[in-house]
């Protein structure tokens, strides 16, 4: 067969085959050899989490490059980039989200940090202003006034407060929000300097924690008091529901005790449980309203000492609406009273973190200053407009095809998924490593880093050939004459020019050419 | 690529593959960038067609290409080999990677897993003690949801693709080659389809746990070791010549092969009528000293025809090919590339080197 009528079937051959490789309903990620799908949203849950898939999603977002933006597997460090948004609805939902607030999936194993050389991290972009109000419910029960002359805890409760670190985070600069702080104690839940205020200032508010914020004495009334806090204060207060019009975040209550809920003498942890599971429902009941989550306070709770339950582990509670008294305080001090005896074994962390859980917001336990400091500041932390999300793994679990599932752990229920697919034949160059740890996409232009040298080498290498024949001749000295002969000759004392030619000794006539070439 | 870059030592045997392995480095790297840059817009089951028959393509024409730039060949037709052997190698490489993705590996290679777990008790990992014929079925499930998965980077299940395309490399550079060589050839394409993808294999899992380094070191595996194999630069590329190495005639130079290939003797001496290479008799070279022959399979002899002393040198070995007047022929030596040949004795010896050059070197 001529070459010709070979090359028509085999041209016709390959058009046949490029045909055949069809499209695909898959999305490439620019600058990778990933795809994904569409990202799967989970149904019913309070708010919508997007990840970001395309280039064109990451022009919307401040403060976005697609190389934060998109995903992004490194396969040598096994590293997964997502990045993600919290939207309400079709407005997205800003928050102060740490990594202990998310839970990260990989085809169906969670991420833990520290196991199995997993480790995870979420990185917070464009800080977003948004107004709202923070009730700050303050334990004014007689406990507090304990402690030394001049450190006791309502003193160390004030020092906290005056931090200037907590009066940023309650009224940071350009943002118009509202602080009401209340103090509780026996069945009163009562605003501190005596009117009902909503303080728009920072310098007010010191001014009012500075002079006015005391601890009366009395039960520490905590359920009732979040109860008011979430409830009848937002919706029938004047002062408060006028303030609530003109913001556009969710309130956020914070409430602060140094012992157990105890509105009588006879108090135990058995009835504390019941009085809990009805402030647990009446939670759910408001992240259950119409409202939706906009009009759904975030709850955080801090303890103000040491833990009473160390082995207490919310994770292990199958169902939040049912409180047990074993659960709460462990069998053996279920029936202990707390006046007088429990309070001073420790605070009672496991209700804390029962109540910030279902009230969407975060359980801080800390014993000095700065630790309140710092609860407080978490508490009204800055939110952010989207996430970046960074899990690494054992580089063997990104060897084919994978689903990443992402869910928020707290404040309100929000998950999805994305199905990512790694080339099986090749990779983009490995990204860059990073101060934090982490690797960064690389530029593609590192792929010729490695090809043009490569290619360079084998040009050298080709060369080697030649320079190794004239190396060697020139070593073993066959391009140079040799001296001319000692003894006389037609030609002595005069070298011969190099190269072909007649020398001196010149051939016969018609001697030298090639006969019969 | 021309044969005067090319000179006769060990180094030649190297350079094709060198040039082979630079175009399967460049066809990785373009399907790279075009991925990478523009995105891929096939499915996820075609990337290894794709990158595999790239990469045996390029191969295949960069073997024909060299080969018809290395004979001197018109341009028209080193362009149209190279077409028909990437184009036949293209071909035939999706065909390849579909029969083994397709058939040979739901169809025999599940089969054989099969039989390895039931029969005789292996990849049965993470399972203690006496598996439960629901684990087998399990694992035979797990077994051939691994074979049809096109994203799961194994070597066991792609090594099949790997050596279906390097066949197909070997059948587009036979297609150039008009069949020239077919052992040659598909002993290559294995051997280069085998090792590339371990190649592969180690670089994606010991020296690296990614695929970047992995795809450069199969492409240029796949490079080397075909255009090593499949077409070894012949001889007949070349030409032998015997040149003056002694004071008198220094440099002087004639080739031993005829211009049409054939058979051809050369001879040597001082007579001054018809001899190939005149030297003087000053030099103790006798009127017909020495020939040099080639025969029809380019295999080159040195013959001694004088009494006089003919010595051939090379290293660590003297051949003496006086002339025996007892012997009924004269005594021969083949020549290789470097040998010394030394004409008399005493204070003036006549020295000649044989060499061997492109043949264009005339």
């Amino acid at each position: 067969m001529s070459r010709s009528k070979l090359l028509l079937p085999s041209l016709a051959l390959l058009a046949v085959s490029l045909t055949a490789c069809g499209s695909t309903t898959l999305q490439a990620v620019p600058n990778s050899t990933v795809r994904v799908e569409k990202p799967v949203m989970e149904p019913g849950t309070e708010l919508d989490l997007k990840i970001f898939t395309q280039a064109s999603q990451c022009g919307n977002l401040t403060d976005a490059e697609p190389e934060n933006c998109l995903p992004w597997i490194d396969r040598g460090s096994g590293e997964v980039h997502l990045a993600f948004q919290l939207l309400a609805g079709t407005d997205p939902w800003a928050m102060a989200l740490d990594k202990e607030h998310v839970q990260v999936v990989h085809q169906g194993s969670l991420i833990q940090e520290g196991q199995n050389q997993q480790r995870y991290e979420l990185i917070p972009h464009a800080p977003m202003k948004t107004d709202q109000l923070f009730v700050l419910l303050i334990d004014g029960s007689g406990s507090m006034n304990e402690g030394p002359a001049g450190d006791t805890k309502i003193e160390r409760l004030r020092k906290a407060l005056l931090l200037p670190e907590v009066g940023e985070a309650f009224f940071p600069k350009g943002q118009s929000t509202g602080l009401v702080l209340l103090e509780f104690s026996g069945s009163n839940v009562r605003p501190v300097g005596g009117a009902m205020k909503v303080i728009t200032q920072r310098r007010e508010f010191k001014q009012l924690v500075r002079d006015s914020l005391r601890a009366g004495g009395g039960y520490t009334n905590l359920y009732e008091a979040i109860r008011y806090g979430t409830g009848e204060l937002l919706t029938d207060v004047p002062e408060v529901t006028d303030f609530l019009r003109t913001t556009t975040g969710a309130p956020t209550v914070i409430a602060l005790t140094d012992g157990f809920n105890n509105e009588r003498y006879d108090d135990t942890c058995a009835t504390n449980a019941k009085r809990l599971e009805r402030l647990v429902r009446h939670l759910k009941d408001l992240s259950s309203g119409d409202e939706g989550i906009q009009g759904r306070p975030n709850v955080f709770t801090v303890g103000l000492g040491r833990p009473f339950n160390r082995r207490f582990d919310l994770e292990k509670v199958e169902n939040l609406e049912s409180v047990r008294p074993g659960q709460l305080c462990g069998g053996k001090y279920k029936d202990m009273r707390i006046d007088g005896q429990l309070e001073t074994l420790g605070i009672d962390n496991a209700s804390l973190a029962w109540i910030a859980k279902v009230g969407g917001g975060d359980s801080f336990v800390k014993r000095r200053t700065d630790g309140l400091g710092e609860a407080f500041t978490a508490a009204a932390a800055e939110q952010y407009e989207w996430f970046e999300l960074r899990y690494s793994l054992d580089p063997f679990y990104l060897r084919r095809s994978f689903e990443t599932r992402v869910r928020l752990s707290a404040f309100a229920q929000a998950e999805a998924s994305v199905q990512i697919h790694p080339s099986a034949w090749l990779d983009a160059p490995s990204g860059e490593r990073g101060e934090n740890g982490w690797t960064r996409p690389a530029s593609f232009t590192r792929a010729a880093a490695l090809t043009m040298p490569l290619l360079g080498l084998l040009v050298a290498l080709s060369f080697v050939a030649p320079a190794w024949f004239n190396a060697r001749r020139i070593i073993f000295g066959r391009l140079r004459p040799p001296a001319a002969p000692a003894a006389p000759g037609p030609e002595a004392g005069a070298p011969p020019a190099a190269g072909p030619g007649p020398t001196a000794a010149a051939p016969p006539s018609g001697q030298g050419a090639l006969p019969g070439t | 690529m021309n044969i005067f870059l090319v000179p006769y030592n060990p180094m030649r045997h190297l350079v094709v593959g060198l040039y082979c392995a630079g175009a399967g480095l460049l066809a990785w790297w373009l399907v790279l960038c075009f991925v990478v840059v523009s995105g891929p817009t096939w499915s996820p089951s075609m990337d290894g067609a794709i990158f595999l028959t790239a990469v045996g393509g390029a191969v295949a024409a960069a073997s024909v290409l060299v080969e018809t730039s290395l004979r001197r060949a018109a341009v028209w037709r080193r362009l149209l080999s190279t077409l028909i052997a990437a184009g036949v190698a293209l071909g035939c490489a999706f065909v390849g990677f579909w029969i083994w993705s397709s058939v040979l590996a739901p169809a025999v290679v599940a089969p054989i897993v099969r039989l390895c777990i039931e029969s005789f008790g292996l990849f049965q990992v993470g399972l203690s003690g006496e598996a439960t014929p629901e684990q087998m079925r399990g694992l035979v499930d797990a077994v051939s949801a691994d074979i049809a998965d096109p994203s799961l980077v194994s070597l066991r299940y792609r090594l099949g693709a790997f050596v279906c395309v390097g066949i197909a490399t070997s059948i587009g550079a036979l297609a150039a080659r008009k069949g020239r060589g077919i052992l040659n050839h598909l002993a290559a394409g294995l051997l280069a389809g085998l090792l590339a993808a371990a190649a592969w294999h180690v670089f994606n899992t010991v020296v690296a746990s990614d695929l970047y380094w992995a795809g450069a070191a199969s492409a240029f595996t796949w490079g080397l070791v075909f255009g090593f194999f499949a077409w070894p630069l012949p001889d007949e590329l070349y030409a032998g010549w015997l040149r003056v190495l002694s004071f008198e005639r220094f440099g002087r130079r004639i080739p031993i092969d005829a211009p049409d290939g054939k058979p051809k003797e050369r001879f040597t001496g001082h007579f001054p009528r018809g001899l190939d290479l005149y030297l003087s008799a000053e030099a103790s070279v006798m009127e017909m000293h020495l020939s040099v022959a080639v025969d029809d399979q380019h295999r080159y002899f040195a013959r001694g025809l004088s009494l006089a002393p003919t010595t051939v040198r090379r290293f660590l070995e003297r051949v003496d090919l006086s002339y025996d007047p007892s012997r009924p022929a004269p005594l021969e030596t083949r020549l290789s590339s470097g040998d010394r040949i030394m004409l008399g004795n005493g204070a003036r010896v006549a020295e000649l080197e044989f060499l061997m050059l492109p043949r264009e070197e005339r």
